[in-house]
């Protein structure tokens, strides 16, 4: 029981985690962003290939580098690149979109036609076989944590804590920082915000950058507790994050982070005999949310103004 | 070179029909991604059916599947999707936006987990050997080619059909057709059934076609790839879908010569498209560029019949309102409101702004439930009626806020209130357009917006506007017409107009008439009786003269008496 | 007007399709002699299907080396058949278009359901490299495979682990259940399991190949203790399965399913990989002549041993053109039409037996191979844990 719960709330974290991306995302511009699972894949992969050394793979050649930077760094550098990345997809996908004030369904597509992109080519770089990572290179990380009956790999403990502490520190900056107002009254409407002297094409480029960079922590996260097994696995994830924030609410921070755990819990309750069916445990949440509590958990009930 | 084989000419229509199953839904205004579940249940049924029809009941050895089967079972999937998604369109349909899209896109997901772990699915290989119609595999271009014309001419016709336009009034502004007299339920739910249907009955053939079902044909990436065609064909008209999707698949085949970098090419080329088109390849209203002028049609000497829906009935009281309250949580607009209207008389409501006028608007025409008390309309109790029922009783109003369909013409915005003439059944997808459009004319004219009917309802100006909303609501043939605040806006000549025409509808048409005015010169000119309402309550009622001089009106709202002329 | 109008646009539609859709041909064959490969280059198949295109053109230039089909060179024409059954069609119909003498394809069985009956009824002699599903040979006279069905190479394994503990009662099993392949061998497993009176199946749980996270699975299987699990999947989620589980604590035998038999694995489950007992159709370590040759060629390419989807897709390519140089030693294949050397091509095919990395084969008359050696192994993997090798048990 105790187990089930522990490993619900470790994968629910990163679900959580990559979830704040899409909710930042929403609640600033109402759009869902859905490239953000290509930037997941791209992150890990990154990650991967600083922290192993080896690049490419798939019709680009494997070739490998002689330096190998700590699991830590990489995932820094990374969480950089995929911020960038990330800033730089507002700029091609959404930014010509959103200075002709057209229809949200648009950037649906247009990012969607991001993360197609992205994820083929990924597919050419390095191919479609699976990538680990090398536990032992990730120092004070024991195997294996055992506690009683719990058992719990290393690896999960370490994406536990990492998770919450990020999940926490964020709740905390957006609540009470400057740049946490300022976004929210970007969120609220981004007319008076302008209005106000807030920076609002700012705003939006570092929410993308911090979205990114909160999809390759996660990416990073997942592949190295349990594998990447080639670039479309970001695309799933991606689904099960859209998942969450409608769960918590769109758009709404701590909404996606309490989806997010519920949707673990929900996912590691699932009985052995049907566990066929956890692929469906995100969509049936999701739907069943959407008919019993449309505003989702936390969220404001929708008001139609006549 | 560039190759297309017939084999890709099927896909094409293919998926231009999926994408046309999408774009139904569309036209009521609801993004529905659930096509492919639809699919997938289509082909199962084919497969299924298919299967045990070749095993039980054809000698063994027949090569070839005879098509009176298959029209069994395109009868049956269209039944069997008609049904599923009329009952679920009830319960999904509550949803808009990008919440409809996602619980439909969850609906697939689920179709598609389900149909991986049922028996009778089979599993992951899914069903195989599922009988052929033909034996050359080119001859499924004549079945998806035969099946591309039906139904594409069934939603051209359905486009052009009065539920076309009801469709696409209740996709531009719900409550706005709801006030027409259009059922936003039942339309939505209907178009949301009719996807279904196309989508199912394309899975039936794809079935025959692929030799082979399973559980991965419906998936995420299909819905968003139907996304995809109808945001890049343009979602404007069935032409936007059939365009995008034939474009879109046949886009991968056409790129085949550049092997591994095809599906790079590919998401550009939708990155490039959306950006670029952001319209979509076929834009709206496409074709009314080579429309003729339709106030051609325009017969000056023609007029309608009064009606009178009502009867002759003893009714006097047309409307009754007893014992009104109208709470929004802790506020109390309305309270204890009580009088009655007179058949053919004008009837002026006034006060301060904030006095619960418009409320008192919203309660008779079904926008607000009443908290307590009663409605009457020639002595039935309409009190829980719904606002398009209430429109096609013969209640009609205008909107403070104007709420035209600005994304089309002035005659469509008046026609889209023609939805309460049409009989029921297959017969109104073709019925004559013509005396609807004689009627709409008329109302055009009368309203004093000659030459205006090919403009966009949003390119008019304020004072048109107004007479646009009000020549709707007389297209809907109204028993009492409620307008709330019909002059604003307006500069004397204007304003003089429309107190004409108010006349003009009492008085040629018997409609009764309820006005919300800020303008008091007018209301006191032109009604039989006003009422005066101050904090949600009634504290005058009376002739223009007993309102003029009534003391607690002019302590409580008019001040003082140059304001009153 | 109107009416006339939209007769008018029915008739082109037609006519254009009518245009578009006669391309048939009567053609002569001439060198370098065109074989067809539809294999999954794109989408998340392409897993499987970069090992088989490895196969297939490791095959071409070998051969080629070897003076083709009795010096003519033959061609490997390359299709992408993506991961749905539209692009192995499409696939299938560009292979067609350019004349192919034979295809090697498509990667998945649901894929070979749905194109395999053209080239079936186009007369085209397609080998299917790793459909292992029901049923399809049955699929029409000109489809054979290389693949063997699974029921056949399952209880070898099942063996081997009770030799090397012959007290073990308790079984765990889990299989990959979206994968077709993967969820009809653990059918077997399960019935191998069951029939033997020493064992006691305590467990069967279900997973996705596209699932990474199995810490539910694993913590069903170790709450009841099984001394052997049973693993039927593909190398990504197979792997990933062995891993979690080992770094959970688990210490008993592991048996893989043919989908683990791939070099795939080792960078997957790593040093955990160590010791797992796999069921091989295709062994790297079999001392064949053309295995050995194949195991040279890769290993001067790829610094490690060939899977089996190269295996099996190499052997295709061979069967296609060794049956050709038979054909060739009767009667120049340059003197043939097309359509009458498909059809001796297949002729040839079916009664030929052929000396192949997968051991000695053969097919029967419905196309279904008959494989005479299949092997069980032990997972050794060395010391830097990067790379292992499939230790011969059998």
């Amino acid at each position: 029981m105790l187990q089930t719960l522990l490993n619900g709330l470790c994968i629910g974290s990163v679900y959580a985690l990559f979830a704040l991306g899409y909710a930042l995302v929403f609640s600033l511009l109402g759009v869902i962003n859905f490239a953000q699972g290509a930037v997941f894949a791209v992150g890990a992969y990154l990650t991967w290939s600083l922290n192993t050394g080896s690049w490419g793979g798939g019709q680009v050649p494997l070739w490998e580098t002689s330096f190998r930077l700590s699991f830590g760094l990489s995932l820094g550098i990374s969480m950089l690149f995929c911020a960038g990345l990330s800033a730089f997809i507002e700029r091609v996908a959404f930014e010509p979109l959103r200075r002709r004030r057209a229809e949200p369904l648009l950037y649906l597509v247009s990012s969607l036609g991001v993360a197609i992109l992205l994820v083929n080519a990924l597919l050419l770089i390095y191919g479609a076989e699976t990538r680990n990572f090398d536990l032992e290179a990730i120092p004070f990380i024991p195997v294996l944590v055992e506690w009683g009956d719990i058992r719990l790999r290393g690896i999960q403990v370490l994406i536990l804590a990492v998770s919450l502490a990020v999940l926490a520190l964020l709740i905390l900056v957006f609540r009470f920082s400057l740049i946490g107002k300022a976004l929210r009254a970007v969120a609220e409407n981004p007319a008076v915000a302008g209005l106000l002297g807030i920076p609002v094409q700012r705003c939006i480029v570092y929410t993308f950058a911090l979205s990114g960079a909160l999809a390759s922590l996660a990416g990073t996260l997942v592949a190295s507790g349990f594998s990447i097994p080639g670039p479309h696995f970001g695309l799933l994830f991606g689904l099960k994050a859209l998942a969450v924030i409608v769960l918590g609410g769109m758009g709404e921070i701590s909404g996606a982070v309490l989806g997010g755990l519920l949707l673990g819990l929900f996912e590691a309750f699932v009985p052995a005999e049907f566990s066929g069916y956890k692929e469906a445990v995100a969509f049936t949440l999701l739907f069943l949310g959407l008919m019993i509590r449309p505003q989702g958990l936390l969220g404001r009930p929708i008001l139609e103004k006549l | 070179m560039l190759e297309i084989d017939s084999f890709v000419l099927i896909t094409m229509l293919q998926q231009a029909l999926l994408g046309i199953s999408l774009y139904v839904p569309l036209m009521s205004g609801q993004l529905s991604l659930a096509s492919p579940a639809f699919y997938t249940i289509g082909g199962y049924l084919a497969a299924l059916l298919s299967s045990a029809v070749a095993k039980n009941y054809l000698p063994s050895g027949t090569e070839i599947y005879p098509w009176t089967w298959l029209l069994v079972e395109l009868a049956l999937a269209a039944l069997l999707c008609f049904v599923l998604a009329y009952g679920m369109g009830r319960l999904v349909l509550r949803l808009r936006g990008i919440y409809l899209a996602l619980a439909t896109l969850a609906l697939v997901e689920i179709v598609r987990v389900l149909c991986l772990n049922l028996e009778w699915t089979g599993g992951a290989i899914g069903i195989f050997s599922i009988p052929q119609i033909y034996a050359e595999q080119q001859s499924y271009l004549w079945l998806f080619f035969l099946l591309f014309v039906a139904v594409a001419s069934g939603v051209v016709c359905l486009e052009r059909s009065v539920h076309g336009q009801a469709f696409r009034a209740l996709r531009e502004d719900e409550f706005a057709g709801a006030a027409m007299g259009i059922d936003p339920a039942r339309c939505k739910t209907l178009a949301f059934a009719f996807g279904a249907v196309i989508a199912g009955i394309t899975g039936v053939a794809s079935a025959h076609l692929l030799n082979t079902w399973n559980a991965r044909q419906g998936n995420f990436d299909s819905s968003i790839n139907l996304l995809a065609y109808v945001m890049i064909g343009g979602p404007w008209s069935v032409w936007g879908g059939v365009l995008g999707g034939m474009l879109l698949s046949a886009l991968p085949e056409l790129l085949r010569p550049l092997q591994d970098y095809r599906l790079v090419v590919n998401g550009s080329l939708i990155v490039l498209a959306s950006l670029y088109l952001p319209k979509g390849l076929v834009p709206d209203r496409f074709w009314q560029r080579w429309m003729k002028d339709p106030e051609r049609d325009f017969d000056p000497l023609w007029k309608p019949d009064p009606w009178n829906r009502v009867g002759s009935t003893d009714a006097t009281k047309l409307l009754e309102i007893k014992a009104l309250t109208v709470r929004f949580g802790g506020l109390v607009a309305v309270k204890d409101l009580q009088f009655d209207l007179q058949k053919g008389e004008i009837f002026g409501l006034i006060g301060p702004n904030g006095a619960g006028k418009t409320t008192v608007f919203n309660v008779l025409s079904g926008f607000v439930k009443a908290s307590a008390g009663q409605v009457l309309f020639a002595n039935i109790d309409i009190t829980e009626w719904s606002v398009y029922h209430r429109a096609r009783l013969g209640i009609l109003r205008t909107f403070q806020n104007l709420r035209l369909l600005r994304q089309q013409s002035v005659l469509d915005n008046i026609l889209s209130a023609r939805h309460r003439f049409v009989s029921k059944g297959l017969g109104s997808l073709v019925q004559e357009r013509h005396s609807a459009r004689k009627e709409a004319l008329y109302w055009l004219h009368f309203c004093g917006l000659k030459g205006q009917a090919r403009r966009l309802a949003g390119d008019l100006n304020y004072g048109d506007q107004r007479r646009l909303e009000m020549a709707r609501a007389l297209m809907a043939h109204p028993e009492i017409l409620l307008l709330d605040e019909p002059v604003a806006g307006m500069n004397l000549k204007e304003k003089s107009g429309m107190q004409q025409l108010i006349l003009q509808l009492r008085d040629e048409f018997g409609i009764t008439v309820v006005l919300i005015e800020h303008h008091v010169p007018l209301v006191l000119g032109l009604c039989d009786r006003i009422a005066v309402l101050n904090f949600g309550q009634l504290i005058a009622l009376g002739s223009p003269a007993e309102i003029q001089n009534h003391p607690a009106v002019r302590a409580a709202y008019l001040g003082d008496d140059k304001e009153l002329g | 007007m109107r009416l006339q109008r939209s007769v008018r646009w029915f008739g082109f539609c037609c006519s254009s399709f009518l245009v578009c859709s006669g391309l048939s041909q009567a053609a002569v064959v001439s060198a370098p002699y065109p074989i067809g490969a539809a294999l999954s280059q794109s989408s998340n198949v392409a897993l499987l299907g970069q090992e088989q295109v490895i196969g297939v053109k490791l095959a071409e230039e070998y051969f080629n080396s070897k003076g083709g089909v009795n010096g003519s060179l033959i061609q490997l024409v390359l299709e992408d058949s993506a991961g749905d059954e539209a692009s192995a069609i499409n696939a299938f119909n560009a292979l067609m278009r350019k004349n192919v003498l034979g295809i090697v394809g498509p990667t998945l069985s649901q894929q070979a359901f749905a194109a395999d009956p053209l080239a079936d009824k186009a007369k085209i002699p397609v080998i299917g490299p790793s459909n292992t599903a029901k049923g399809i040979p049955q699929i029409g006279n000109f489809v054979a495979r290389v693949s063997a069905p699974v029921a056949i190479v399952a209880p070898f394994a099942l063996q081997a682990a009770l030799q090397k503990n012959p007290s073990l009662k308790t079984v765990a099993i889990l299989y990959a259940q979206n994968d077709a392949f993967s969820s009809s061998e653990s059918q077997t497993f399960q019935e191998t399991v069951k029939a033997d009176k020493r064992l006691n199946l305590v467990t069967i749980q279900k997973f996705q190949t596209t699932d990474s996270d199995f810490t539910s699975q694993t913590s069903e299987v170790l709450k009841v203790k099984p001394e052997l699990v049973i693993i039927s999947g593909l190398a990504a989620d197979g792997g990933n399965l062995v891993k979690q589980l080992r770094q959970l604590g688990y210490k008993g035998l592991i048996v893989g399913g043919n989908g683990l038999n791939t070099p795939n694995v080792f960078p997957v489950c790593q040093k955990y990989c160590d010791g797992i007992l796999i069921a091989q159709a295709y062994s790297p370590e079999s001392g064949e002549a053309m295995n050995r040759t194949l195991v040279d060629l890769y290993q001067k390419k790829y610094k490690k041993n060939p899977g089996q989807f190269t295996a099996q897709a190499f052997t295709g390519m061979q069967v296609i053109v060794e049956a050709l140089q038979k054909i060739d030693q009767k009667k120049k294949i340059s003197s043939y039409e097309l359509a009458d050397l498909r059809q001796e091509l297949n002729k040839q095919i079916l009664s030929q037996t052929f000396q192949t990395a997968l051991g000695t084969i053969s097919f029967d008359k419905e196309g279904e191979i008959l494989q005479k050696s299949f092997y069980v192994a032990e997972i050794k993997m060395d010391s830097d844990n990067k790379n292992g090798k499939f230790a011969f048990l059998k």
